[in-house]
């Protein structure tokens, strides 16, 4: 009987205009966004590579392991033509021994227009100002926005022709008739969601420049899967909306303020809300903590008379970081080594303290933005958003995790770098070269040099250019892996439960509803 | 007042709703048009309001061109539909105003509206009421006061009593006798073959478009026009 | 007449509920983000500070002989009391220009720890004029003609000596009147409460432009209430009205905006970073020292150097802006794009108001310039070589001087006045895609077929 049903419903959707026309809407829309949201991914999947080969290459030119800092590139997620995720999630984690990653102390990608911009730079800055869309975004808008078109004059509509009465003189309960209307639209749905997954994976395969493993494709599947249940959620809120009305034309209108609730204002207005409850305060606390931690870290140096003990002017030197110094005779070697011993630890110590701070920071904009997001949950197109970000990895949750696996590398680096700090070649490398230290009989080399060949030879002598890399092979190699894809679906669990708890809710309310939807 | 000459209209999927049509009603005339469903008595009627545009021909209104003129031809007309349809959320009397100040009067009291209302015979009750709660032949009452209250000249009726009771249908046809009595110009639709001969001036019989016979009051004094007209839908 | 129409229209209107929905939602959306802003804008405020650090000391006094060296004085837009109009990706662009006495630097905006969470979408009321009353536009107008095609009111209505264009034109108005009173209640609404936080104060030129945003927004309102009009004409029945608009609101307000960046991204003209950090490059080598030069040679053959960088910036950030420019151009077709420009215009945000401020932050540095130039040459014990880098010596003066009114950064917004003269050609757009719209459903209105024809 239901098959029945969902037979004629079909049919009966299939011929209309209105999915011709959404058809035709949904597949060129998502036929453009794929194709720009597949070239973007294939531009940053180039840079990733650009970027590890680069960090790669400065890791492996390192010379002294005071300077040792291992940037862990992020690699784009295949997925985020589902969902592009935060523009501002940095693509680089820094671990170094003066720096743990943190959350939000990464920098981001910041708008800089400058002369000296790199290749981690986007091309255009500026071209952030738009907003990006999604296919996730395309779903949740467009295809639900199909989805009240299917269904809105379900039975106003026959009601309207008089079809209804005759149905219900057949065998066939209003029960069956809500599920053969349920299905037989849901079916029609699937069409287009299934085109548009079909034109992006027609994409993938017709790039020159990309191939997926399992993984991917299972995650593919999945969002497919969550698209389903979205959409199915979706039907049944419409489907239940519409028994309220009689008229096809005002129920049409009634279920567009739903949807423009819940596509558009919930999410906006939500966040709004939220911002205005962003926790005061916190980030004066962080910030007066950072500066009276980098006070007393200054303070200390300042007492422990750094200039004087030794090569300050000839020194790469950051203030509370790394340093690499050339041009130092075996005697002022000697006095660093006996000063590093006090102020290393107190440099790393200072880290470490940032750290804290900006992470209690973190921890209390990440319990309020997790309060925004539950604000915005009613929605369901959020809860959809949810789950397509988790799935895809593009998410803060995904991010922390990785921020997270970080810090654990980070550990184990220094387990190996600590007892490198008690030694010069934390700082310095002239032993190796001695014709670099500043003796006597060097100095007179030198000034031959000078006056034969002029500065630049000198310059090429006392060159960090010269001296050859550390071997860091025993080095614990940098681990920081994406999350699988079974571990991101089991984080898009519970927004995809919250899917299908409305899908089932909806359903049983409509059920009980149209027992009660009048004939005439 | 109420003339078409050679009026025909073609629809675009080729149909011939109306061909060549020639009438002519003078003030104090009733014209009644019978036929059957689809034989161009409606699409004579909306012709005349420019709701379509003729293929070829004229229709007039005083004298005035319905198509190159229909602004100045539509203050010559009222109009009542088979089937009047109203603002569901206005009140009768809204309705009423809305539509009065629509064909050019202004100023008018409420009182007046209730007068009109009380004699096309609707309830006292109904005056303050939505109109989305009215049964059609209340619909139909309040088009024809709307239509009263335009006070033109001529009066185009496409099938007004469809969906009257008989008393209703009754109140209509001394209305319209009144209405002839002022001097006004009356073109009816309608099936009522009865009714026909019981108030028109002149009838005319339409088939596929033509008009196939037209006689007066006169001629019908000794013909039976219940049996003319079934003789002349029984031809071809 | 048209009078007649419109009273009948807007009564329909104002008690229906669509009217009220979307009144509670856009005032709901227009009051938060009132809201939302005046606490950003306070703590803007707050923090916008009240010196040029690096150039200017806390007795508000410049020292000439270390200002050579100071290559990291930072000047910081000033926050915009209209913020709460006009948002949308100002938070993705440089607000602050790093600079030398010599020559600007860097523009760029400081991340903060923390930005990652903000979700960055148009917190604003162009947003909510776009999106959703746009949408009211819609709903008011979708059934306008084909409803009462299909109730067959409209034959009754076209039987008085009333024109097609009347009607037409009396339901438009009816439309923007009661979409005109939803958004000026809800702008009201939204003053008083900025009134009674008292964050922002509003200057006159503040309310000029606030009165030319709601005039525009009146505009763009009504080319979506022509459209909302040509889809009701065009159609048989209300259904496929409301679908043809829908389709055709989609379009024009989610799809073709959100194409500006992919359009821009494609085209790309603008400099790359490697190619300007190459020519940045190639600067010294043009303005070369030899040993042989004069003192004054020297410092002059270095400001060159300098100057020529600040070029390179600035042409290199006008390319940025024309690729960005580029990019919209192409999304004029729909007009919430040309919209959401005027808006941003007439406000004084986005590229407009960067390109201001870059304006600015020159301005500043070579007014500057000048009155350390002035202030050296009065003191004899100077040698009146500026060069860049070369704190020290007696190349310069080493006095402590107070510049006066030449020292302090002053960011101005654009006036309402060129806010105005620079959104004129969007507003002609607008307008002009109103008189088509009105144009099209006029045109189809006056020769339709209004009753249907037999057997259908």
């Amino acid at each position: 009987m239901i098959g029945h049903i969902v037979r004629k419903e079909l049919l009966v959707n299939l011929q209309s205009m209105r999915f011709l026309v959404g058809l035709v809407v949904s597949a060129l829309m998502m036929g453009i966004v794929g194709y720009v949201l597949v070239e973007d991914y294939a531009t940053r999947m180039q840079k990733y590579i650009a970027d590890v080969a680069e960090h790669r290459a400065a890791l492996a030119e390192t010379k002294v392991y005071s300077m040792v800092a291992v940037d862990v590139d992020i690699p784009p997620s295949p997925l985020s033509v589902f969902s592009r995720g935060s523009q501002n999630l940095p693509t680089t984690l820094h671990v170094s021994p003066f720096h743990v990653p943190s959350l939000i102390d990464e920098g981001g990608a910041s708008a800089s227009i400058g002369l000296n911009g790199t290749s981690s730079h986007a091309d255009n800055p500026l071209l952030r100002m738009f907003s990006s869309i999604d296919l996730g975004f395309v779903i949740s808008t467009i295809l639900s926005l199909f989805a009240v078109l299917l269904v809105f004059d379900s039975f106003s509509g026959e009601r309207e022709q008089g079809t209804l009465k005759l149905l219900l003189t057949s065998s066939a309960g209003r029960v069956h008739l809500l599920a053969g209307k349920y299905v037989g639209a849901l079916v029609t749905l699937a069409i287009p969601l299934t085109v548009g997954f079909l034109e992006v994976m027609i994409l993938w395969a017709l790039h020159p420049s990309l191939s997926f493993d399992a993984q991917v494709w299972a995650g593919v599947g999945l969002v497919y899967c969550a698209s389903l249940l979205f959409l199915s959620s979706f039907l049944a809120m419409a489907l239940f909306l519409s028994l309220y009305a009689t008229e096809s034309s005002s129920c049409l209108m009634y279920l567009l303020l739903a949807w423009v609730t819940v596509s558009v204002v919930i999410p906006a207005g939500g966040g709004y809300v939220a911002e205005y409850f962003r926790p005061k305060g916190l980030r004066e606390i962080m910030l007066s903590e950072a500066k009276q931690a980098s006070a007393h870290l200054s303070n200390e140096l300042e007492r422990l008379n750094y200039r004087q003990k030794g090569g300050w002017n000839n020194a790469w030197t950051d203030w509370f970081g790394a340093e690499s110094i050339l041009g130092l005779t075996q005697q002022e070697a000697n006095n660093r080594l006996a000063y590093n011993q006090k102020v290393v630890p107190m440099k790393l110590q200072y880290a470490e303290d940032r750290y804290r701070v900006v992470e209690s920071y973190a921890q209390g904009l990440l319990s309020w933005s997790r309060t925004r997001e539950d604000l915005i949950r009613p929605s369901l197109c959020v809860d959809y958003g949810n789950v397509v970000q988790a799935l895809a990895g593009t998410d803060l949750n995904t991010f922390d995790d990785l921020v997270q696996k970080s810090r654990l590398y980070r550990d184990a680096m220094m387990a190996y770098l600590r007892p490198k700090s008690e030694t010069s070649l934390w700082f310095t490398r002239i032993f190796e070269y001695p014709d670099m230290e500043p003796t006597e009989k060097n100095q007179q080399y030198w000034q031959s040099l000078i006056e034969k060949e002029g500065q630049r030879a000198v310059e090429k002598i006392m060159s960090w250019d010269r001296v050859s890399s550390l071997d860091l092979t025993s080095m614990p190699p940098p681990s920081v892996n994406m999350r699988g894809v079974t571990e991101r679906a089991l984080h898009a669990l519970p927004d995809g439960i919250l899917l299908f708890a409305a899908s089932v809710v909806f359903i049983g309310l409509s059920m009980i509803r149209v027992r009660h939807y009048p004939l005439n | 007042m109420i003339q078409a000459i050679d009026l025909t209209k073609r629809y675009e999927d080729g149909l011939l709703a109306l061909d060549h049509l020639n009438i002519s009603i003078l003030p104090g005339q009733i014209y009644c048009l019978l036929g059957a469903n689809g034989a161009g008595k409606t699409t004579t009627i909306n012709l005349f309001f420019n709701f379509i545009e003729p293929t070829s021909g004229t229709a007039l209104l005083n004298g005035k061109d319905c198509t190159k003129e229909p602004l100045l031809a539509k203050q010559f007309a009222a109009y009542v539909s088979e089937n009047v349809m109203l603002y569901g959320n206005f009140t009768a009397r809204q309705n009423l105003d809305f539509f009065t100040k629509l064909s050019g009067r202004k100023n008018l009291s409420k009182d007046e509206y209730y007068m009109v209302m009380r004699q096309v015979g609707l309830p006292e009750r109904a005056f303050e009421q939505r109109v989305k709660t009215f049964s059609k032949g209340m619909r139909q009452k309040l088009g024809i006061a709307i239509a009263i209250l335009k006070q033109a000249p001529a009066l185009l009726l496409d099938e007004p009593t469809s969906g009257l009771d008989p008393k209703a249908g009754a109140e209509f046809v001394e209305l319209l006798l009144k209405l002839r009595g002022e001097g006004k110009a009356i073109l009816m639709s309608t099936h009522d073959v009865f009714r026909a001969k019981e108030i028109a001036d002149v009838v005319g019989i339409m088939k596929e478009g033509v008009l196939i016979m037209e006689k007066t009051k006169d001629d019908l004094k000794y013909e039976d026009l219940e049996k003319l007209y079934l003789k002349y839908m029984e031809v071809s | 007449m048209l009078w007649t129409v419109v009273k009948r229209e807007l009564l329909d209107h104002l008690f229906s509920l669509r009217f009220s929905a979307i009144f509670v939602l856009t005032l709901i959306l227009m009051l938060t983000s009132v809201l939302v802003f005046s606490a950003r804008y306070a703590r803007q405020q707050r923090e916008y500070p009240k010196r040029v650090e690096a150039f200017v000391d806390e007795q508000g006094t410049v020292n000439l002989y270390s200002i050579a060296c100071n290559s990291g004085a930072t000047v910081r837009e000033v926050p915009s009391p209209l913020g709460f109009l006009f948002a949308a990706g100002e938070r993705e662009l440089p607000d602050q220009s790093v600079m030398a006495l010599h020559g600007l630097n860097t523009l760029w905006r400081s991340t903060e720890p923390g930005d990652i969470m903000d979700s960055s979408s148009g917190t604003d009321w162009t947003y909510v004029v776009t999106v959703l009353l746009s949408f009211g536009a819609g709903l008011l107008t979708y059934k306008s003609i084909s409803g009462e095609r299909r109730d067959g009111t409209l034959t009754l209505v076209l039987a008085n000596p009333v024109s097609r264009a009347t009607i037409l034109l009396g339901k438009y108005l009816a439309a923007l009147l009661a979409l005109g009173t939803v958004f000026i209640a809800s702008v009201l609404a939204g003053v008083i409460l900025l009134e009674v936080l008292g964050t922002a104060q509003l200057g006159g030129d503040d309310w000029i432009k606030l009165g030319l945003f709601v005039l525009l927004s009146m505009i763009f309102l009504s080319a979506f209430v022509f459209a909302g009009l040509l889809c009701s004409v065009f159609t048989r029945g209300p259904v496929l009205s409301a679908v043809a608009f829908l389709f055709a609101w989609m379009t024009l307000v989610f799809v073709i905006p959100n194409l500006g960046g992919i359009l821009a991204g494609l085209n790309g003209k603008a400099q790359t970073p490697l190619q300007v950090r190459m020519a940045a490059k190639e600067i010294p080598d043009r303005y070369t020292l030899t040993p042989a030069m004069s003192g004054e040679k020297v410092a002059s053959t270095m400001l060159e150097r300098e100057s020529a960088r600040e070029q390179l910036l600035l042409s290199y950030f006008r390319s940025l802006v024309a690729q960005v420019d580029l990019g919209r151009n192409l999304t004029r077709v729909s007009p919430a794009s040309a919209f959401s420009f005027a808006a941003e215009r007439i406000v004084g945000g986005g590229t407009f108001r960067l390109t201001r401020f870059v304006d600015n932050a020159v301005r500043y540095r070579q007014g500057m310039f000048q009155a350390v130039i002035e202030a050296d040459k009065r003191d004899p014990k100077s040698q009146h070589r500026y060069v860049p880098y070369w704190c020290g010596g007696d190349h310069f003066s080493a006095l402590t001087v107070d510049l006066g009114p030449a020292k302090e950064f002053h960011d101005t917004l654009p006036s309402a006045k060129e806010g105005f003269a620079a959104a004129f050609w969007d507003l002609f757009l607008l307008l002009m895609y109103t008189i088509i719209a009105f144009a099209v459903a006029f045109w189809r209105f006056a020769r339709q077929d209004v009753a249907p024809a037999p057997g259908t």
